[in-house]
């Protein structure tokens, strides 16, 4: 009895060497383990089957987590993908950004030094995008430049990248190029922007200004970049701005205008600026009937300059806003101060004159409208002159602004006449009241018997529509009196007095008035 | 007080688990008891059957459940996993009869809401006397 017990308990319980086995399974990795059961209720099957359900709990956790890593690792990639995206992505327009543009230039000038052809880069900005985002506010400013986004994608292969670089300025690099090619497309997204778009109820033509810069082999990506950019200037500076390519002489004229801007800034703060008058004479006698107001700069070192040296730079800058201000309060005021101090007569005028941009800006009509009030000044005492293709040519916002001055009081003028768009049709229909006709149809006057009829001809179609004509460019007496012959009453020239500084102006409206007495 | 008779359909249709059918049981209006087949282990879609029973059975109320799992082999996670997510009841007491069990009713304790008083007992009397706590 004692030996069986003996025997029985030495004998090994083979679940034990089951159990071992499977825990060594389990604890090697393999939770898909279950020790199996041989049916008994005793310890031995209580333990057996805790490991089981502990291998049950110890599965479901690993696979939770894995499920969990796995979900949440894809949450970040998707995360990470999003966030390189949106960190190379221009919000506005979906386009490339200024990293990511430099990124791609980066990658194309290091094929170049491989051997493959250089990339080309081409910088556009818009022409008169600031007078929209001031006059229509920044949400139809955002959607021309959506457009914009969109013609230029349309004028490039996929394989080319476009850029937004901030505000109105735009990039599109093509690769392994040259510069025929980027003649090309530059032309191609000239053509594509100069086409009018639709912003809500209006009709806005948006022209733009494109620098082109094909990578010299070793080229860093800031001097490409910065090359192009001044070629964009430069394009930007040109009479009817459009294409430039790059030239190194474009380097030292970008020096010398970025010195001239500051100046300019400060010409404008310090009183630098000077206006001088030319007097608008009445034909037939003399009179003094207003004068022209024409801005002078008087730079420190180089002397007084004429309009021309400064106002395209103005112009193109932006600052031409500011120094049109300062040009309409000086000429209103100085209006004024004649009129208490000299013996004027009541529809003595001062002419201004404005530009695009200033057309273009919201402000112009507040700002004419508080001068005048300061002054107290007559509105119809007020000339603003603007050029033909100013009224010819101008979108919704122009006109906007010509009939808010209108509506003022104060009178419009074309200036140069006969330059640039004339049509009989248009004359008609536009809201000036007066033409001034340009010095290069007065030329041959006096002289030429076919100038005189082609004169007398232009005269009658300004009368006809209702339009005073004021003759500029006035160099003789001759002229002078074959325009009284013709019927032009009005005029200014240098015959009758080159434009002065007010004091000569004012000695001449009191001698013109005393000799009248 | 006689048992009434079981109210529940066999559970387990599939063929190698023709004997697993779990006993539902209405033992007063507000007890009811499950008994588990014996030598087979408890798999997810018996038990949510088993606890739909229930829900059935005490309709809006809440019952007393006692769970008995004598003789269970184990029980699957799916099945621990529909007995936590159960919530008709009002306690659960877990009757068993031997260690096996007692292991096996610990995990299902561990995985109840500890809002449900729940607790093993060796044997029924203890547990329904247990119970009567809760459902009278």
């Amino acid at each position: 009895m004692v030996k069986a017990v003996h025997r029985v308990k030495s004998e090994p319980d083979p679940r034990l060497h089951n159990l071992v086995e499977g825990i060594v399974r389990i604890a090697s990795g393999d939770l898909s383990t279950r020790i199996p059961h041989s049916g008994a209720r005793d310890d031995v099957a209580a333990v057996i089957a805790g490991i089981n359900l502990m291998a049950d709990d110890l599965q479901t956790i690993y696979q939770e987590l894995e499920e969990r890593v796995d979900s949440r690792t894809a949450m970040l990639r998707e995360a990470q993908v999003e966030l390189e995206r949106m960190a190379l992505t221009d919000p506005l327009t979906q386009l490339a950004n200024r990293t990511a543009l430099n990124s791609v230039l980066s990658h194309a000038l290091a094929e170049t030094s491989r051997g493959e052809a250089p990339p080309a880069l081409l910088i556009l900005d818009l022409d008169s995008f600031k007078g929209i985002n001031d006059t229509l506010g920044h949400s139809a400013g955002d959607d021309v430049l959506r457009v914009i986004a969109r013609r230029l994608q349309d004028a490039v292969r996929v394989t080319d990248t476009v850029a937004r670089l901030g505000g109105d300025e735009f990039a599109v690099m093509l690769p392994k190029s040259n510069l025929v090619r980027a003649r090309r497309v530059a032309n191609r997204i000239l053509k594509a922007l100069n086409e009018s778009l639709e912003i809500g109820d209006l009709r806005i033509t948006c022209g733009t200004s494109i620098g082109v810069r094909v990578a010299e082999p070793g080229q860093s990506v800031d001097d490409l970049v910065m090359e192009a950019d001044t070629a964009m200037y430069a394009a930007k500076a040109q009479p009817h701005s459009g294409i430039k390519v790059f030239e190194p002489a474009l380097l030292y004229a970008r020096r010398l205008q970025s010195l001239m801007v500051t100046e300019m800034r400060t010409a404008i703060l310090e009183d630098q600026l000077v206006l001088h008058y030319q007097p608008v004479v009445e034909l037939a006698t003399g009179r003094m009937e207003g004068v022209e107001a024409l801005v002078r700069w008087n730079h420190p070192e180089r002397g007084l300059l004429m309009p021309d040296q400064f106002i395209p730079l103005a112009e193109e800058t932006g600052m031409i806003v500011d120094l049109g201000h300062w040009v309409l309060k000086t000429a209103v005021r100085q209006l004024r101060t004649w009129q208490e101090e000299l013996p004027l007569d009541e529809d003595f005028s001062m002419r201004v004159n404005i530009s695009t941009t200033e057309l273009q800006n919201l402000e112009l009509i507040e700002h004419v409208q508080d001068i005048l009030r300061e002054t107290g000044v007559d509105a119809a005492n007020l000339i603003i002159e603007l050029t033909e293709s100013m009224a010819v040519t101008g979108g919704d916002v122009d006109k906007y602004s010509l009939s808010g001055l209108r509506q003022l009081g104060v009178q419009l003028e074309i200036d140069d006449f006969g330059t640039g768009y004339s049509s009989i049709s248009y004359l008609r229909r536009l809201p000036v009241n007066v033409v001034k006709i340009d010095r290069s149809l007065i030329d041959g006057l006096g002289t030429d018997e076919e100038q005189g009829r082609f004169v007398e001809a232009v005269l009658h179609l300004i009368h006809a529509c209702g339009l005073r004509a004021v003759a500029e460019g006035i160099e003789t007496a001759e002229q002078a009196e074959e325009l009284v012959r013709l019927g032009c009453s009005s005029g200014q020239g240098y015959y009758f007095s080159r434009p002065a500084p007010a004091e000569t102006v004012a000695e001449n409206i009191l001698s013109w008035s005393a000799a009248a007495e | 007080m006689t048992a009434a008779p079981p109210v529940a359909p066999p559970l387990d249709m599939s063929p190698e688990r023709t004997t697993s059918e779990i006993t539902v049981t209405l033992v007063t209006p507000s007890l009811v008891e499950l008994e588990m087949p014996r030598d087979v282990e408890i798999s997810g879609p018996e038990a949510r059957r088993a606890a739909a029973a229930v829900q059935a059975i005490a309709g809006r109320d809440r019952v007393g459940v006692m769970l008995n799992i004598s003789g269970v082999i184990g029980v699957s996670p799916e099945a621990r996993h529909a007995y936590s997510e159960s919530i008709a009841a009002l306690a659960v007491a877990i009757v068993g009869e031997g260690p096996v069990d007692r292991v096996i009713a610990h995990y299902l304790l561990r995985s109840r809401s500890e809002s449900i008083p729940a607790q093993f007992f060796l044997s029924r009397p203890a547990a329904l006397e247990w119970l009567r706590q809760y459902t009278e």
